[in-house]
């Protein structure tokens, strides 16, 4: 049994509510919005998402946790992310711009919860010891695939897997990224790539 | 004194040629194995495909999902697909192992002779050997007809739905319909257009949710031609799309409600009239039996004609069906669409192990060692067999999954036999697995309870993906580094 510690994006709690009862039905789980510090151990395995990435990447890089995923983060703030996310208060430029091409899902968004992409501290990746799982986003236009890589790049103990969905990993494909989060719990160092 | 001809020999023999024997056939021809033979008690290949060719007949699972992935097809005409298009997928895919396939040859007896470490196969054409046995019958493949007082009287026409007798004309006669699960969903509303009088007899009543069905274009399926990858973007997508549907059915309060309401709304707004909407509402919890998935089922009950049951048939006097309430229905016509054995396998009674046959093994309900090995049956896997269906996603799925166990398996090269210990603890895990959740505790009687002891037998408790890599971990069993008590080793450790 592994203590989950998942820190949602733009959508709050609401982004893992497919995941968190899955997870639960074997793992202790707990839930931490975006405004408040985690509390985390090195028995924990840390998972952020969007936004929540990249505070989890803060964390992990202060506190050693015994593993830590990353789903559709980044590195820093680009002009770009502060640019969508005073846009994206707008419900259907957020949901048009959230999913990928072939999807029909309504990702959550808080728009208070926007605000913050200005503000984020920056992780210090090269301070991160833990095993890593990066998952990026094919269609990714929020963040971009290429700050997931860039995270990969930069955590030395890391695997890159990406998904065929756009920014809205969680809405688009929970189930795929629950097995995701499933076989790295049970194997933190396997290749998620290899593995399939 | 003329010695008697020498019994043939098949390196690999596979009995049942639906998309499990013909899969893995697939497969071992393409892994550069040529000595197998599978062995079909039909005229054709196909197994349930071929079986069922009752009107409306289709597939539940979107086609491009309910495919082999190494032998997808480009030309499914719409998401879900009929059944006649899907035997012919499946003759199509035959193609490419037709001369290793016999058919019209019932594998009547099959057992292991300890002494040559073989297996003994009987057929009407003669006996073979095998070194290895797959039993790829099938889990839906023997008609059940329930016992029903003085149906052997019955002055009608009558037959089971997966044996549709297309001599019989439905036009302006009264048919009883047995049934109201995944058959009678789909037959129900083709009879309706034809017969006069359709009297449909539910047991009880099953869940539907809309058929979200469409052609495909011409612009996809020229994609999907041209261009193989969108074909596995699509079946990715589809895949993760159904695995959330195991949520509604183990541990999600939320979504299980959700699932119930979206059914509850369909039969809401698709009949009408308040009577009968209460008999069509299920008294279970939704996911214990198959959700249907149906857009002219309900409606089909406010066509004139049509009536519903409430109960079984009680009993057929001369050419008349009898419900529960004590009235009688005249009828031309009864059409069982009542399902299969399946919790007993008809076919494990025609193998023997080392001290006993499949059946005896089974008596305390179906089990096997990652759904796929049977201790005291050497050198034997069955596909399609222990808790290796699904609710929620694709079957073929699942069936890969074992393929791929399989083709481990045979890829070590050694003496393959799993210990009692190794299935004793699959089994108590999954037995675990199977306490609380809907499909035990959810108030309904299903084919996927072994009605013998209310163990779940038939279905997989869990995700599809979860099947896949347990099968996967299951092999280190068969590896090459497996000492001779591998087995119980392996056992102790799985829980």
């Amino acid at each position: 049994m592994t203590e989950f510690v998942m820190l949602p994006g733009f959508g709050g709690a609401g982004d893992f509510d497919f995941v968190a009862p899955m997870l639960a039905r074997e793992h202790t789980v707990s839930l931490v919005e975006a405004t408040a510090p985690p509390a985390t151990d090195t028995d924990t395995i840390l998972v952020g998402y969007s936004l929540g990435a990249v505070l989890a990447a803060v964390q992990a890089a202060a506190h050693p946790v015994r593993g830590l995923v990353l789903i559709c983060g980044w590195t820093q703030s680009t002009p770009r992310l502060v640019d969508w996310s005073i846009h994206a208060g707008d419900e259907a430029f957020a949901r048009h711009t959230m999913v990928g091409p072939a999807s029909d899902r309504t990702p959550l968004v808080r728009p208070e919860l926007l605000a913050l992409v200005g503000s984020l501290p920056v992780p210090e990746l090269g301070a991160i010891a833990c095993p890593t799982l990066v998952i990026g986003a094919t269609y990714d236009l929020v963040a971009t695939a290429h700050q997931s890589r860039l995270l990969y790049g930069g955590i030395a103990g890391s695997r890159y897997v990406e998904l065929a969905t756009g920014h809205a990993a969680l809405a688009e494909r929970p189930a795929e990224v629950l097995s995701l989060l499933t076989a790295f719990a049970a194997q933190p160092s396997v290749d998620p790539v290899a593995q399939r | 004194m003329i010695a008697p001809p020498p019994v043939p020999h098949t390196d690999i023999a596979i009995v049942g040629a639906g998309f499990a024997g013909i899969g893995l056939a697939v497969r071992l021809q393409r892994s550069g194995r040529t000595d197998f033979t599978v062995f079909e008690r039909a005229s054709s290949v196909g197994g349930t495909w071929r079986d069922n060719t009752y009107p409306g007949v289709a597939c539940d699972i979107p086609a491009h999902l309910y495919s082999l992935s190494f032998a997808t097809n480009p030309e499914w005409s719409h998401v879900f697909a009929a059944g006649h298009e899907i035997r012919d997928y499946l003759e199509r895919v035959t193609d490419e192992v037709r001369g290793c396939v016999r058919l019209n040859t019932p594998v009547l007896d099959m057992t292991w002779d300890e002494h040559r470490g073989l297996w003994m196969l009987t057929t009407p054409r003669g006996s073979h050997t095998a070194r290895v046995l797959v039993l790829a019958c099938g889990r839906l493949a023997d008609p059940y007809i329930p016992v029903i007082d003085g149906l052997a009287g019955f002055t009608g026409e009558m037959f089971h739905s997966a044996r549709w007798d297309h001599d019989v004309d439905l036009v302006g006669k009264r048919v009883a319909v047995v049934g109201s699960g995944a058959s009678a969903v789909q037959l129900v509303p083709r009879v309706a257009e034809l017969a006069e009088q359709v009297t449909v007899f539910q047991r009880s009543a099953p869940y539907v949710v809309p058929r979200a069905d469409r052609e495909y274009t011409d612009a996809e399926r020229g994609l999907f031609a041209k261009d193989p990858q969108e074909i596995d973007r699509l079946r990715s997508q589809l895949f993760w799309a159904a695995e959330e549907g195991f949520a509604e059915r183990a541990g999600d309060p939320t979504r299980t409600e959700a699932a119930r309401e979206r059914a509850l709304t369909h039969l809401a707004a698709s009949v009408a009239d308040p009577r009968l909407r209460e008999l069509l509402t299920p008294d279970y919890e939704v996911g214990c039996k198959r959700i249907l998935i149906s857009n002219d089922y309900y409606p089909a009950f406010e066509r004139y004609g049509v009536n519903l049951v409430p109960s079984p048939i009680a009993a057929v006097d001369g050419g008349a069906a009898v419900g529960a309430n004590g009235i009688t229905h005249e009828v031309d016509v009864i059409v069982f669409a009542t399902g299969f054995l399946a919790a007993e396998q008809p076919y494990a009674a025609h193998v023997r192990g080392r001290d006993e046959t499949l059946a005896e093994h089974w008596a305390g309900g179906m089990r096997a060692y990652a759904s796929t090995s049977v201790a005291g049956f050497p050198q034997m896997f069955v596909l399609d067999g222990p808790n290796a269906g699904l609710g929620h996603n694709s079957a073929v799925h699942m069936i890969e999954s074992q393929i791929e166990f399989v083709m481990t398996a045979l890829a070590a090269g050694r003496v393959l036999e799993v210990s009692p210990a190794a299935e004793k603890t699959w089994t108590e895990r999954l037995d675990a697995a199977a306490e609380g959740t809907v499909w035990t505790a959810g108030g309904c009687e299903s084919w996927y309870v072994d009605p013998r002891n209310g163990r779940l037998t038939l279905l997989w408790p869990g995700f599809a993906h979860a099947f896949r890599t347990a099968l996967a971990d299951a092999t280190v069993l068969f590896s090459p580094a497996a000492g001779p008590d591998e087995a119980a080793r392996v056992g102790d450790r799985a829980d």
